[in-house]
């Protein structure tokens, strides 16, 4: 294996031995499930470029590449389709470590052999190869440990920057999706901008919509900007109510009008109300969805209840008692409902002194009230003891630790 | 005036939700280094500087309008893009540049902290390590949104030097007609304090800052029209301040012929000349003046060599993974108040040895700047125009030539 920054700048020879010019840049052949493998390099001399194709290299090596032909038999390769610069569009450009979940800058990149290819295998990150790169010999260097810590396998990255090739912005960035979408929002918050909504465009709207939720509300107002507003509509009708108010409570007027208009209508009036409480206050960061049920089910019907309509919600953790005007009665939790025999009503069962807020109640006082009962949801209601919504252990987790 | 704002209201709110780069970035030009010189130049030459000033504010606008419009286009920050652009050798070496420029204003800035607050009987055994900590406390406690505000508070305080300016009774023709008729003396304090004025203006701190400014507040090109206004208003302010504090000078020390060697000496001088007021008011100004370089300058120096190489970065980062972004925070508080602290050490000298290693280093910055504005795979369409090219040049040539008289008149010192 050999270091691409050892290969630049090596005198390039042809077969009569004559000087053609220096390695300036090389060219692969990108496939999403391949190492990258060395189709030509980029030879330059004074202003003069020259692309020779691999079939004619003879040995390349960091003292010099040497050419099985002359100079004038050369065929200058056309770069065509997916290809990737290795010198123009990856090296000291960030790119995505998809294992470590994280963004970095390639110091340098290592080229090996494939099969009967030759193909960039890794990435190298490490410090050591920035001094590398200023032409200092870091085995010199009496602590120096050659480790494996700063190496990334080709396989384990993926491109975010710009590119000369003309490289699907979906395949480079198709394998992001794999990562769970509180990681990608952190990947983004790193990226600049720009990379950052083209990390956004290239996931599916489902993924996009989780991965929106939960990236910083500057950040995602600046997406939801550059990603354009039919495809941020898009994305933004898979978000779940509460946080659709939320991402439109905190954007300007102008633009969250606009978006507002793209969503069904009744999705539109209940976000237009979560969205008029107060930022800080329970209202704000309330969802409405939760599960209601009569008290004059049976436990069984409860339960049957639940079995259908479980795939609609995110998470459910208990059922709320309601009557027809949606006034609580009480709470049954998933355990009780569980447990309980299955002939029983659900008013027989239900808990009836439950812990309720009201929308305006400040979020520390709905953590410390949350804290102290040990409640995993609570539930907001109005003056008239209606159900407005709830808010679960995970909400206010965001709310107490934001940056996470 | 009332129909005015109400036409145009939407537009006096995009300016405003725009607000804070250009004219932040510029008033920071004028710190505790600043000061120093402005008060110097108006002391020892009287009015016949302001001609510099004049150039310089068209130079300002146009740097720091090519930072904002690079941060614009491309979202990225200075550093990042030299890294990108030119390989590691060429980073090491701006980085390089960037480090040594920013330790020196970071001497300046304790240096200005340690003389305001003399002023006020505070040793600076106890002012420099209480602002180091300060700044350390604040930047790493608060955020960068309460950071932004405190600096935009800072700004404020220039007015102190408008109302000093008015205060002393200058000679306002005379410095309106100086603003436009070039002098020049070829001796070397004057060019000296030539340089140091041209250094203390344009820095190439300024450029990394400003442009991080716009990325980091997440500004687009749909802002430029409103951020380019910002940079030129930024300019014209922070150069009326600089004018007042020359004029102020001017008035009272050139008119009879008192020496000074710094801020401090103008605060002390002022006193018998125009009352206890306006020493409080100078002194207070250069301790603000030095407090706001002393926070812009650590940050800028990580975020940028951070960005450069790709050390993770930012307040919100862990220790252990912000290691070299804490670590370099840290240094450039840690050694230059350590430099500062030494017994006896010539605080004068520490201030103008630090505008002119920025006037010279700021050359080097500035061709990075124009190679990668005129970059048509970077910018696209909005690469500099052949004007914008001309003055940008013609102020990195003024530079070089200006640095080279420095270099040989600081050979031959007594050259005239």
């Amino acid at each position: 294996m050999i270091h691409l920054s050892r290969l630049l700048h090596a005198p390039v020879i042809d077969s009569q031995y004559e000087d053609i010019g220096k390695l300036a840049d090389v060219v692969t052949k990108y496939d999403l499930h391949e190492y990258p493998r060395v189709e030509a390099l980029v030879v330059k001399k004074g202003k003069e470029e020259l692309v020779i194709p691999w079939e004619q290299i003879e040995n390349i090596g960091e003292k010099e590449v040497t050419l099985t032909v002359t100079k004038e038999h050369v065929t200058p390769y056309t770069r065509t389709g997916s290809y990737l610069m290795l010198v123009s569009d990856v090296l000291d450009q960030q790119i995505v470590d998809m294992r470590g979940v994280r963004v970095v800058r390639v110091n340098d990149l290592q080229l090996g052999k494939v099969g009967n290819t030759f193909a960039v295998v890794g990435i190298d990150v490490s410090n050591w190869s920035l001094l590398r790169r200023l032409g200092i010999n870091v085995h010199a260097i009496p602590f120096y440990k050659s480790s494996s810590l700063g190496y990334i396998d080709w396989k384990d990255v993926s491109l975010v920057g710009r590119h000369s090739g003309d490289l699907r912005i979906k395949t480079r960035l198709a394998e992001i999706q794999k990562i769970h979408p509180a990681d990608i929002a952190n990947l983004i918050e790193q990226l600049n901008i720009k990379e950052g909504s083209r990390v956004v465009k290239a996931l599916d709207d489902e993924t996009a919509a989780k991965v929106l939720g939960e990236v910083h509300p500057k950040v995602r107002n600046l997406l939801v900007n550059l990603i354009g507003e039919k495809r941020a509509a898009e994305i933004i009708r898979e978000m779940p109510t509460d946080e659709i108010a939320d991402v439109v409570r905190r954007m300007p007027d102008s633009a969250s009008s606009e978006l507002l208009t793209k969503l069904e209508s009744t999705e539109q009036t209940a976000v237009k109300k979560l969205s008029g409480y107060h930022e800080n206050t329970a209202g704000s960061l309330m969802s409405t969805a939760f599960v209601t049920i009569l008290p004059t089910w049976t436990i069984e019907e409860a339960q049957n209840y639940i079995r259908k309509i479980s795939d609609e919600f995110g998470s459910i953790y208990y059922l709320y008692v309601v009557d027809g005007e949606k006034h609580l009665l009480g709470v049954l939790s998933v355990r009780t409902l569980f447990v309980s025999p299955s002939a029983l009503k659900v008013s027989e069962r239900m808990t009836t002194n439950m812990i309720m807020l009201r929308s305006r109640t400040r979020l520390s006082e709905v953590a410390r009230v949350m804290t102290k009962y040990n409640l995993l949801s609570v539930a907001v209601i109005d003056k008239e003891k209606r159900i407005q919504g709830i808010i679960s252990v995970d909400d206010i987790m965001r709310y107490l630790v934001p940056e996470a | 005036m009332v129909g005015w704002v109400k036409r145009n209201w939407p537009r006096v709110l995009f300016f405003l939700s725009v607000i804070g780069p250009g004219i932040i970035a510029a008033n920071a030009d004028n710190d505790a280094g600043g000061i120093s010189t402005y008060s110097v130049v108006g002391a020892s030459f009287g009015y016949s500087m302001l001609w510099v000033l004049l150039l310089i504010t068209f130079s300002l606008a146009i740097t720091q309008e090519m930072g904002i419009r690079i941060g614009l286009v491309t979202r990225k920050g200075l550093a990042s893009l030299i890294r990108e652009n030119f390989g590691v050798r060429w980073t090491v070496f701006a980085m390089v540049a960037m480090l040594i420029a920013n330790l020196g204003t970071m001497m300046a800035e304790f240096a200005g902290i340690a003389e305001s607050l003399e002023i006020f009987n505070i040793v600076k055994y106890i002012s420099v390590p209480l602002a180091g900590f300060a700044v350390w406390f604040i930047l790493y406690k608060g955020s960068f949104k309460t950071a932004q505000k405190i600096f935009l508070m800072f700004s404020m305080f220039y007015v102190i030097y408008i109302i000093n300016g008015f205060h002393v009774h200058p000679d306002f023709t005379l410095a309106a007609k100086s603003l436009v008729t070039p002098t020049i003396q070829w001796t070397s304090p004057f060019l000296l304090t030539m340089i140091a004025l041209i250094g203390t203006t344009i820095t190439p701190w300024g450029q990394f800052f400003i442009q991080s400014y716009v990325v980091d507040k997440g500004l687009g090109l749909k802002h430029y029209k409103a951020e380019k206004f910002e940079v030129y208003l930024g300019a014209f302010i922070t150069d009326i301040v600089s004018f007042f504090i020359i004029i102020g000078c001017a008035a009272t020390f050139f008119v009879h012929g008192i020496h000074i060697q710094d801020a401090k000496d103008a605060a002390y001088a002022l006193q018998p000349l125009a009352g206890d007021f306006a020493k409080v008011l100078f002194a207070f100004g250069l301790f603000i003046a030095s407090m706001l370089g002393a926070f812009i300058l650590p940050t800028t120096t990580a975020y940028a060599i951070c960005e450069a190489f790709g050390w993770e970065h930012g307040f919100n980062t862990k220790w252990k993974e912000g290691k070299f972004f804490y670590s370099i925070i840290l240094l450039s508080l840690i050694i230059p108040a350590g430099v500062v602290l030494i017994p006896h050490v010539p605080l004068i000298k520490i201030m103008l040895w630090s505008q002119d290693i920025n006037g010279i280093l700021l050359p080097f910055i500035l061709v990075f700047v124009i190679k990668i504005i005129n970059n048509k795979k970077i910018m696209g369409e909005n690469t500099n125009k052949k004007f914008g090219n001309i003055i940008a040049w013609l102020t990195i040539g003024g530079i070089i030539a200006a640095t080279v008289v420095l270099v040989i008149s600081s050979i031959f010192p007594h050259a005239k």
